[in-house]
């Protein structure tokens, strides 16, 4: 006994290291499984805070590229109006669609803090818990998909980007349907990979990559990004797919978070038929 | 005594916020190189500081900048390694007759060919902890090196230029 306290008291700095560093790998893993609640990050108010004081301050600088994007917003939009069209044939009249129902619904918010320099990058954007975000809502802009709502405060949110190595969607080529997994491998913040796709399935470069709205989290058909180059692994019976993304990470201002309303009724269901099988 | 808490105060919160607002988002080779300069103060501890209190300042520390980051543990952990290890490595280079008393360990007090060695090896250290963990895995692991290796460079000139610029007035103090 007496020699097991001499041991502590002579090795008492080490195991107080060891001590703090096991705390550190806690709360590592603990972060580590997705979009924890946990109380330490961005999406807190000090911090939250902090960085859209910054934000007011930097978003003078981007001001003339917003500018441009927005007008060049407007004007797309302007095209789809109503009143751009003329009607050819007026013999009916619709009244009251039911034959639609609203399944979508978008929020615009600005991103206050973003990172793209580690293999785990994060936005933060200022909207939150208050205006009816909630995790796991899909996040996009005009030029295609951004990420995913990780975690929500009262007035902030933090999102997973497709630029972070956790993040993963379901993805397909528009032109043939053939779906993979969407996954960034940490290297370059232009291009991410497509996985899983067989080698047999027909992509070529040049082939448009869109989201499969598989999850519920993003509707079909929301632009990811351009097949850059298809690579076959010897050995292998996969595609090695790179992908130019839609978005520059470097330079996100404004996003929308997308909202599914029958997101709750499709996950029951699933959860249903699997509960089901066992 | 009093005046050591005030000024490694002062050090804390500069140097926490130059990291978290203004160098996260600088880099340099499409973010192959990113400065971690916030553990300057760390670094420019008291050379007398106790162990346990060092620990406890590197966890501290590593902890408000994994806040700015999203990556809570990551920061704090290469920061209790870091804090671990220099009290060590102090005295593995210490000068023939020991540290004198109220020396501290910048390029001022020890000279400039000290510095490097001193900050150069802690430096590195702390990044290649904090890349690996990042990484959590040791797939691509030249990759990770390089990273680590370029950051410490950038952060080192940094840590010597700051040095130079904003801690020059001690010079006269101390002579």
């Amino acid at each position: 006994m007496r020699n097991f306290i001499q041991f502590l008291v002579k090795y008492q700095i080490f195991i107080f290291f060891i001590a703090l560093q096991v705390l550190c790998f806690y709360l590592i893993y603990k972060n580590n499984s997705f979009h924890q609640a946990s109380f330490v990050n961005s999406s807190n108010r000090v911090i939250g805070t902090l960085y859209s004081w910054k934000s007011s301050i930097t978003q003078y600088i981007e001001l003339q590229r917003v500018n441009d994007e927005l007008s060049a917003e407007n004007e797309e939009l302007r095209n789809k109006l109503k009143g751009t069209f003329v009607n050819v044939n007026d013999h009916f009249v619709m009244i009251n669609d039911t034959l639609r129902e609203r399944k979508y619904r978008y929020k615009s918010a600005q991103v206050v803090n973003s990172s793209i320099n580690k293999q785990l990058n994060y936005l933060t954007i200022n909207k939150g818990k208050k205006e009816g975000l909630k995790p796991e809502m899909g996040v996009i802009n005009q030029n295609g998909l951004v990420g995913v709502v990780k975690d929500v405060s009262e007035h902030f949110s933090t999102v997973i980007p497709i630029i972070n190595m956790k993040f993963t969607a379901s993805a397909e080529i528009e032109r043939t349907g053939s779906f993979g997994l969407l996954r960034w491998d940490g290297n370059d913040i232009r291009y991410a990979k497509l996985k899983d796709v067989p080698s047999h399935a027909d992509v070529v470069a040049g082939d448009t990559l869109v989201t499969r709205g598989a999850s519920a989290i993003y509707p079909k058909g929301i632009f990811v990004g351009v097949v850059k180059n298809v690579a076959n692994l010897e050995g292998s019976n996969f595609h090695d797919i790179t992908v130019q993304l839609g978005n520059e990470f470097n330079k996100l201002r404004y996003v929308s978070v997308i909202e599914n309303l029958l997101k709750k009724e499709q996950r029951q269901l699933e959860n249903q038929t699997e509960a089901d099988d066992q | 005594m009093i005046n050591d808490i005030l000024s490694n105060t002062g050090r804390f919160i500069f140097f926490i916020f130059l990291q978290g607002l203004i160098l996260n988002d600088l880099n340099l080779f499409d973010g192959m190189a990113i400065p971690y300069l916030y553990i300057m103060f760390i670094l420019m501890l008291p050379i007398e500081t106790p162990r346990w209190l060092e620990l406890i300042l590197g966890f501290v520390c590593g902890c408000v900048i994994d806040m700015f980051t999203n990556t809570i543990g990551i920061h704090a952990s290469a920061c209790v390694a870091l804090a671990f290890i220099r009290p060590l490595f102090l005295k593995s280079i210490a000068p023939r007759d020991g540290y004198e008393f109220g020396q501290k360990p910048t390029i001022q007090h020890m000279g400039f060919a000290w510095y490097i060695k001193y900050a150069g090896v802690l430096i590195l250290i702390h990044h290649s902890w904090l890349f690996f963990i990042e990484v959590y895995s040791l797939n691509g692991f030249f990759t990770t090196l390089t990273r680590a290796v370029l950051s410490s460079l950038f952060t080192l000139v940094l840590a010597v230029l700051t040095q130079y610029l904003a801690f020059k007035k001690k010079v006269s103090d101390f002579a």
